[in-house]
This record gives C-alpha cells, structure tokens and sequence, in this order.
C-alpha cells in the first residue's frame, strides 16, 4: 500500500528515481566514488569482489547507485544487473593510459547490449588530481565516444577523493533522464 | 583515523534493517498455511513457472546460438584441413543439443527454480563479500537475510526475471568457511552462478534431493529438506569450529546455505557443497561406503548394465578392494576419518557414506567417460568467444586437449573435454585431494603407486532421531541388529572407523585406533 502512495506523492512534488550502474575496470575509483556520494567521505576500500549499492538523494531525484567490481575476471556478471539501468557511469582511471584501450572494449561491450540500449552515458574522467591525468576530451577521443550518435553521453573530470565533479555528473544525469 | 572507523562500520554494519524484515516475515500463522500448501503444489509450480519464459529471452538465445555457430564455422573453414579436430569439433556442436544427463537449458522444467537459486546466490554472495572482512559474531551462526525479487528489482536487488523470495542463512559463516577452504570469492560467483546453465544429476537420489553441478563440476547444488536444513544450522558453529581446527577435514565442504520461494509454491532449501570428484580425470569406480553390510549392494546386472555405477559395502568386500595406502598416508588417512567421525557422533549424526572414486592411472581418460558417459556439461563456448584473455586460454587448453587425444601414446591425456583441464586450486590445501585433485596410493616404501583416489565423507546432516530409531528397532527384529545401517551414533560412528581401517590394504599399525576408541556399546 506505502509503495503506491509515496509513488504518487512523487509525482506531485516532481521526486524522481534514477536506477544507475557504475562500471568501469578495476581499481578505477567507483566504490570511493559511491561512497563519497553517500557519505560525504573519503573511506577505504577494498576491491570489490561483488556489490555495493546505496541510495542518494541530490536535488529531488533518489538516485539507486549500483556500484559492481570491475576485476577482469568478475566482468562476465556485469551483465546481470543491466535490466532496468537507467544511466551507466563509467570510471576511467585518467591516469592508467595502458588500459585506456581495454576501458574502451569494455564499454562498447556494455552499451551494445539491448539491455542498455535506452540508458544515458555519463563517464567520470576519474583521478584528475593525478599527475598526467588524461584530460576528459583525451578521454572522450580514446574512448571513441563520438561514434555514439544515438545515446547521449556526457564525460566529466572527477576526484572521487574530494568529491570535485561528481555532483555535476549526476546533475547531468538528472536532468538528461526521460521522465516516466 | 575517527573517519576510517566510523566509514568502516558504516561499510559493514548495514544489513540490520534485513534481519528485522525476516523475524516478522516468519509469524507462525503463515508458516502453518504453508505448511498445508507445501505438499501439493511444488511439481504443479515448476511446470507452470516454464511458461513465465519470455520470447524475448528466446531469441536472444537463439541469436546468441547462432552467433556461436557462424563463429564456429568460421573457426572451422580455418582448420579445414586438419580433418580430426574438424571431425572433433562437429561431435562438440552435437553434444550441445543432445545431452544424455539432463543439462538444464531454458526448456528444462526446473530452468525457473534454477534460475532463481543462482540469481540469488549471485546478490547475496556479492553483497557480503562487497564488505571488508571482519570476525565472526555469535549472531553471525543464527542470522538470515531475506531478500524479495521481481522484474523491476528494488533497491537492494536487481531486476530478475521472475518473482521469487530468496534467503540467505548465516551469510558470513560461509564467506568464512570459503575462504577456509580456499574457494576464491570471484571463482565462486563466476563458476556458479556466471551463466545460466548447470547440469542435473540423473533422477533424485533415495533421499528425493536433486543435485546440480556447476558447469564446471567444482560445485554442487542439493536440495534438502527442511528438517535437515534446520539441523545444518543447529551444528553450524560445531562444523565451523571443526573446520578450522582441522584444515584437512574429510568432511562435506559446506560453502552456502540457502531458500528460494517461488509465488504461491513452497520453500526449497539447498546447499552449495564442493564436489568430491575431479573435473580433469574419469572416475573408474565408485563406492558409497558405510560400514554397514546389510543389503549393502547393488546387484550383479546392475553392475554391468552400468559398469561405473555407485558400489557399496558389500560390493567393496566381495570384490576385495583395498585402499592402498603407504604407512605416512594411511596414519593421515585413519586419524583424519577418526576425528572427523567423532564430531559426527558427538552431533547425534549417523547414515553417512565414505565417497570412493577411483581412478585408474594406466587408463587414464582415454575412455573419455565424462564426455561420453555423462554428457552432462554444456561446453561453455560463447563466454570464451566473448572475452579476448579467457578466450586464449580456453582455446589454448582446448588444442592442447585435442593434440593429447590424437596422440593417445599418452595414457594420462586429457579428452577433447569442455571441463577444466587441471584440478582446483583450493584442492591443493588439503593434503588428501593435493595430488591433482585426489589422494595418490603408495606401497609401503611410500612410493606412488597405480590409483588415484577421491574421498569424501558425505551426507553427513542425518540425526539420529526417533524416526531411524524406528527403523532401527523395525529392522533389528529381523536381522542383526549391528549389520543394518541405522544404529546409533556412537555405534555408527565406530563401525564406520573399523571398516575403513580394514578397507586399507596393510593397516596393522593403524588398527590399534579402534581399541583406543573403544566406547561401550549402548545395547
């Protein structure tokens, strides 16, 4: 019964609800990020070996934030929690230039599959606090995002650190989101 | 630092709000409606739940298989030339549509059940081993966490495709006992619950559970009954304990313990288990061993209709089989079992086997029986196709596989099999599966000798209770009441221990075990 109600308070007021799926190889900076979201604090994490998922709320939009480990040999179950993904982050490590190019398969991968078909891109150019951080439009050319004609995609330089872009992404998020 | 610690628990502290869900969820007035459901509609909801299957999954499917296929061909036009492997790999695509051992695709009955158990395996292993580790709480053993799933998924699970309750009892207790056992957390997500497609073993064994391997036959799924799934977790923390004192335990390896609930249908129980048996060697002979005689054997027609059926005790003697083990092994082998049968009569348990498989070293897998006996497996191809580094190697292990089989010079080759080429690498902790997966028999000089073998002591979560007390007094009215399998633990636990002793080959210096065990008998 509280689900319809609070559903249709939702509407009135102009609440929306985002699911997101944060993706992006290893070590790349999405559980800080998630957690820096939540918490407003830098933690210490451990690789993910398996989920976190929180929660946040940001300008009247309650954005469910998946955040799924990224270790190569975890990467077969990402596709287990495309169905219903709204928007997919994905975290670049702007630093780790070696594995630009297999960020880029992986991402390719994702958004060629039907699941994902509808849902917004936004890429965290993560790091950018590091020295030699690729510059978010260095990012957007290795990843070969201007191939994608249909999505609409958004990259954003981040520090999930200090939390700098982060909230921008998710304001882009926000508004780029097709209400139901 | 005060950050770091209040983060921490904020990482790790957050299934509270699960655990209230459940105890209210338990009230016992929809127990007992269930309860008079549970008999009559578990068959009509398997059969119904099939039809829930999308056409849309359908064709994603078929796609998929035909993207398989065209790859395949391509793969093949390459190789035209070497016949064999060409010849090989056609009998592969054949093996994908006709399976013998009941591979559970999407058309099989129990594809939603199965379906639900490995989605909820999937969230809820994932959630626990998201978190840093921490010590075990005495809660942990008692805790359970519900979770509720439907196509849209909420904000603790996923979208799934059907409608399903999933519980998951003392989740980390098992993430510990995994990690006791040397089970990678990601080889266990990916192996069990990566793909949709496990295999079922034959018709349900006598206790009416149905098994199902991973598709890499390195884990089991059984179901249970309710009462023996109460009772895992009444002995939870003596296994627990048991396990860490005794690293090298011969015991069933316990890695999950879990609920589904389908809409409207019953509660099905299961545990995930580690399987005895090796994935990269043909088990030549089996036997179920008890230490009990009576009726302890299947039948000479049975034996060879199927030659490589499960035998039993009596089998065992009449065959006069021998464990062949040197004095290190068999000192390690005895006061293993010893120990571990003593908690097991410690734990009211009786009715549990000794596992045998035993492979032949000389006939190594030249008779290629898991491919061709069992077909069970569905080759994993398209996952190998899809990723460029696992792809190497699956390809890799495969040429190597088909190579070996050409030659055939080498007894010990591998078959052009699906199955992982090696044993797992959690084997090599426990001294009794550290030779490629199983225990290597020696002589006297501790020299290797002919026989590999594969032990495991299993079903071991069957208490003494009053309905085998039952048949124990039924049956020892007519027949020698310590000869018939149901005895008392104490009783059992000993009789086990003798006739594993006199299942070695030499064991005069091992008898001596038995009398310093000597309890008296309770009859």
């Amino acid at each position: 019964m509280g689900i319809p109600l609070s559903k249709a308070i939702a509407k009135i007021f102009g609440n929306k609800e985002m699911r997101i799926l944060m993706l992006g190889l290893d070590a790349a900076g999405k559980t800080t990020i998630l957690y820096k979201l939540k918490l407003n604090q830098s933690v210490t994490t451990i690789p993910t070996v398996g989920f976190n998922v929180e929660t946040v709320v940001y300008k009247n939009v309650k954005f469910n934030v998946w955040d799924v480990g990224g270790q190569d040999k975890i990467r077969p179950l990402w596709r287990h929690y495309y169905t219903g993904t709204q928007g997919l982050i994905f975290v670049i490590d702007s630093q780790d230039r070696d594995r630009i190019d297999e960020a880029r398969q992986e991402l390719h991968r994702i958004i060629s599959d039907r699941e994902m078909k509808d849902c917004l891109l936004l890429v965290f150019a993560n790091k950018q606090d590091l020295p030699g951080a690729m510059t978010p439009a260095e990012v957007t050319e290795k990843l070969q995002l201007h191939t994608m004609r249909e999505r609409p995609w958004y990259v954003h330089p981040s520090c999930a650190t200090t939390g700098e872009g982060l909230f921008e992404g998710l304001n882009w998020m926000s508004q780029n989101v097709k209400s139901k | 630092m005060d950050v770091r610690k209040h983060s921490g628990s904020m990482l790790g502290g957050e299934p509270s709000r699960q655990q209230t869900q459940d105890s209210q969820a338990e009230s016992s007035s929809r127990a007992k409606r269930r309860q008079i459901y549970r008999r009559n509609t578990y068959s009509a909801d398997l059969a119904s739940a099939s039809f829930y299957r999308s056409d849309d999954e359908m064709e994603l499917e078929e796609l998929e298989e035909h993207k398989r296929r065209m790859e395949r061909m391509e793969v093949l036009k390459k190789s035209s030339s070497r016949r064999m492997s060409k010849r090989k790999k056609d009998k592969d695509e054949d093996n994908d549509r006709v399976l013998i051992g009941t591979r559970i695709g999407e058309d099989h009955v129990n594809y939603v059940l199965m379906y639900n158990m490995l989605t909820g395996i999937r969230v809820s292993v994932s959630r626990c081993n998201a978190k840093p580790q921490r010590a075990l709480v005495d809660e942990d053993f008692t805790s359970a966490h519900k979770l509720a799933f439907d196509i849209t998924g909420n904000e603790l699970t996923p979208s799934s495709k059907y409608d399903f309750k999933f519980k998951d009892y003392a989740p980390w207790v098992f993430r510990h006992l995994r990690e006791d056992f040397h089970i990678d957390a990601s080889d266990y997500l990916v192996s069990l619950t990566s793909k949709y497609i496990l295999s079922e073993l034959g018709s349900p064994g006598k206790s009416g559970s149905f098994f199902y391997f991973s598709q890499d036959y390195r884990f089991i799924i059984k179901t249970i009954h309710h009462a023996e799934h109460k009772f895992m977790r009444k002995i939870l923390k003596d296994y627990f304990n048991h396990v860490k004192q005794n690293p090298h335990t011969l015991l069933c390896r316990f890695f999950g313990l879990h609920r589904v609930k389908l809409p409207h249908g019953r509660k099905i129980h299961f545990v995930v288990m580690g399987n005895v048996f090796p994935p990269n060697r043909d088990i030549h002979e089996t036997y179920d061993l008890k230490g009990s005689t009576l009726g302890r054997a299947i039948s000479d027609e049975e034996l060879n209709n199927n030659p490589r059926a499960t035998q039993k005790d009596l089998n065992w003697v009449n065959r006069n089989r021998k464990l062949e083990l040197g004095p290190e092994r068999r000192h390690l082998f005895v006061e293993q079992t010893k120990r571990d049968v003593e908690l097991l009569a410690r734990l009211n348990i009786m009715d549990y086997s000794l596992l045998i498989g035993i492979h032949d070293i000389e006939r190594g897998n030249k008779d290629n029986i898991r491919d061709n006996t069992l077909k069970v497996f569905h080759p994993d191809t398209s996952k190998s196709l899809a990723r460029e580094p696992s792809r190497r190697d699956k390809r890799e292990s495969k040429v190597n596989a088909l190579r070996m089989a050409v030659k055939v010079s080498d007894p010990v080759a591998l078959g052009p099999s699906t199955l992982p080429s090696d044993s797992f690498s959690e084997r090599r902790h426990c001294i009794f599966y550290a030779d490629d997966g199983g225990l290597l028999s020696t002589n006297e000089n501790n020299d290797r000798g002919e026989d590999l073998y594969y032990l495991g002591i299993i079903d071991i979560l069957t208490p003494y209770n009053y309905v085998k007390k039952i048949e124990h007094y039924w049956k020892s009215l007519s027949q020698d009441k310590h000869a018939i399998s149901a005895v008392n633990p104490i009783e059992y636990a000993q009789r086990f221990l003798s006739f594993m002793i006199h299942a070695i080959k030499v064991n005069h210096d091992v008898i001596s075990v038995l009398d310093k065990n000597q309890h008296p008998h309770s009859e």
